[in-house]
């Protein structure tokens, strides 16, 4: 008698626990990149100090390594780095003389103005602990004005979204994350297309045949539609065009401008596009008990 | 007390010095912590299975927050794993290393498999992924190999932490009469 009440409470515990496990995703995916629960936010707020723990002695050993090889060969990248930099300056003055030239020297103030997000640097203190999923921790939270929507770029260009934030961390969703889509433009020849993650670190470009004109070594930038990322933001490099398999579209395999593999330092923009404002901000700011907008799961930029 | 104590502490720390592993080494070479631990729970508990079950959904819920997951997700597929753990530790002999490293193997298989089918049920374009890749395979083999010491080292907590080691045994022997 006794046993068979306790196999009726162990039932009914694991259906308990199953069932809050599929409300709380149910919940999650309504309100996918608002602030975290105050709990869920601790343990966030608390991975950062013990990740930075773990990670200071590898990286002073890292460093150190680093540091010996880099110091053998900085003479001769200095001396190359100050050539490229003084032809770089030409250029850019010579491009700046045909702009003023054409008129367009208002336009390109504008769009200087645009570029102008304040920038945060944050540190990449840990990586997704699932090995099917690509997010990433970093060391700036709410407290240091960063919110769900932000994009995170570094000097290599787009790395990701913030997803969700505690106090003082928050997750990024990086642009090789399954679930992520950039709607991307072809530098040279403006054919517009959707960036998504691809397995490993690699991303998949899938563009319209019709006025697809794609080609590897082709440099792809966010095309500042959909109100996620700003124009113009660094993505990759087209590595190869697939055969066509459909008649509407076509795929390309992009190589991400970032380094996934040795990502540490980036930059939060503190600025949202105006789809993730819309999004995202409720009258009272963002804030974890704000009302729940549409499902965001997979915002396009 | 003192063991589920442990072991929350244990899913809360492990994952993230996982995380913050995974900055320097490619994630699908470092074990999983939290599958081994849950694995290890299922093999070994000695204590209420309600706590089990309540201390494998705890560890589903900090991976979920250290992931790109849905909140949830992994607290789900961590419950099937222990449950999984558990009755297969009720009909086979799980002492032997082997068979600890081919459990962990195919829980490996199977809860990225489901990982995977959650994510396509919740978002449809990213498609379920990995089913048959070489990745899941690297990290099946990785998770098995790192099962044994995982599992022995909950086990030796399980044992260090025995609420009962405090007890005295009272041993009553008969005396003998004297002739």
């Amino acid at each position: 008698m006794t046993d068979n009440r306790s196999r009726i409470a162990i039932a009914l515990v694991s259906v308990a626990l199953a069932g809050g496990a599929l409300v709380s995703m149910l919940v999650d995916r309504r309100s996918t990149g608002h602030e975290l629960s105050w709990w869920s936010g601790a343990v966030l707020d608390l991975a950062v100090p013990v990740q930075k723990m773990v990670a200071t002695p590898i990286d002073f050993a890292r460093d150190a390594v680093r540091d010996y090889v880099a110091v053998l060969d900085v003479r001769d990248e200095n001396t190359q780095l100050r050539k490229q930099l003084a032809s770089i300056e030409e250029e850019n003055l010579q491009l700046r003389e045909a702009l003023v030239a054409g008129g367009r020297l208002a336009r390109i103030a504008e769009m200087r103005d645009d570029f102008e997000v304040p920038m945060l640097p944050a540190e990449l203190v840990g990586l997704d602990v699932s090995a099917w999923f690509r997010s990433g921790l970093v060391d700036r939270g709410r407290q240091h004005g960063v919110f769900s929507g932000m994009p995170v770029i570094n000097e290599q260009g787009l790395v990701g979204l913030v997803t969700a934030t505690s106090r003082t961390a928050s997750k990024v969703m990086l642009l090789i994350d399954r679930q992520s889509a950039v709607d991307a433009v072809v530098q040279r020849s403006r054919s517009r297309g959707i960036v998504r993650g691809a397995h490993g670190d690699d991303l998949i470009f899938e563009f319209v045949v019709r006025d697809g004109d794609v080609q590897a070594g082709d440099v792809l930038v966010t095309s500042g539609l959909g109100g996620v990322y700003p124009k113009g933001l660094r993505i990759g490099e087209v590595t190869e065009v697939s055969a066509s398999d459909s008649k509407m579209l076509r795929t390309a395999a992009v190589r991400p401008a970032v380094d996934f593999g040795r990502l540490e330092q980036v930059f939060v923009m503190l600025r949202r596009g105006p789809t993730m404002e819309l999004l995202y901000a409720t009258d009272e700011g963002d804030s974890a008990d704000a009302p729940a907008p549409e499902p965001a799961a997979r915002p396009k930029s | 007390m003192k063991r589920a104590v442990a072991i929350a502490l244990l899913g809360l720390f492990a994952p993230m010095i996982q995380g913050a592993l995974a900055v320097f080494v490619p994630v699908g070479w470092i074990p999983d912590a939290a599958l081994l631990l849950v694995v290890a729970l299922g093999l070994g508990w000695p204590g209420s299975l309600a706590t089990a079950l309540l201390l494998a959904t705890w560890i589903g819920f900090v991976t979920d927050l250290l992931s790109g997951t849905l909140i949830g997700q992994h607290a789900l597929i961590s419950l099937c794993a222990f449950g999984s753990a558990r009755v297969v530790s009720v009909h086979f002999n799980l002492h032997g290393a082997p068979t600890q490293m081919t459990l962990v193997a195919a829980l490996t298989v199977g809860t990225a498999l489901a990982l995977g089918a959650l994510t396509a049920f919740f978002s449809p374009a990213a498609g379920p992924g990995y089913a048959g890749s070489f990745a899941l395979i690297r990290h099946a083999v990785v998770n098995a190999l790192a099962a044994p010491f995982a599992i022995a080292a909950v086990n030796a907590l399980f044992s260090r932490l025995d609420e009962d080691s405090g007890r005295r045994v009272l041993r009553l022997e008969p005396r003998r009469l004297s002739p």
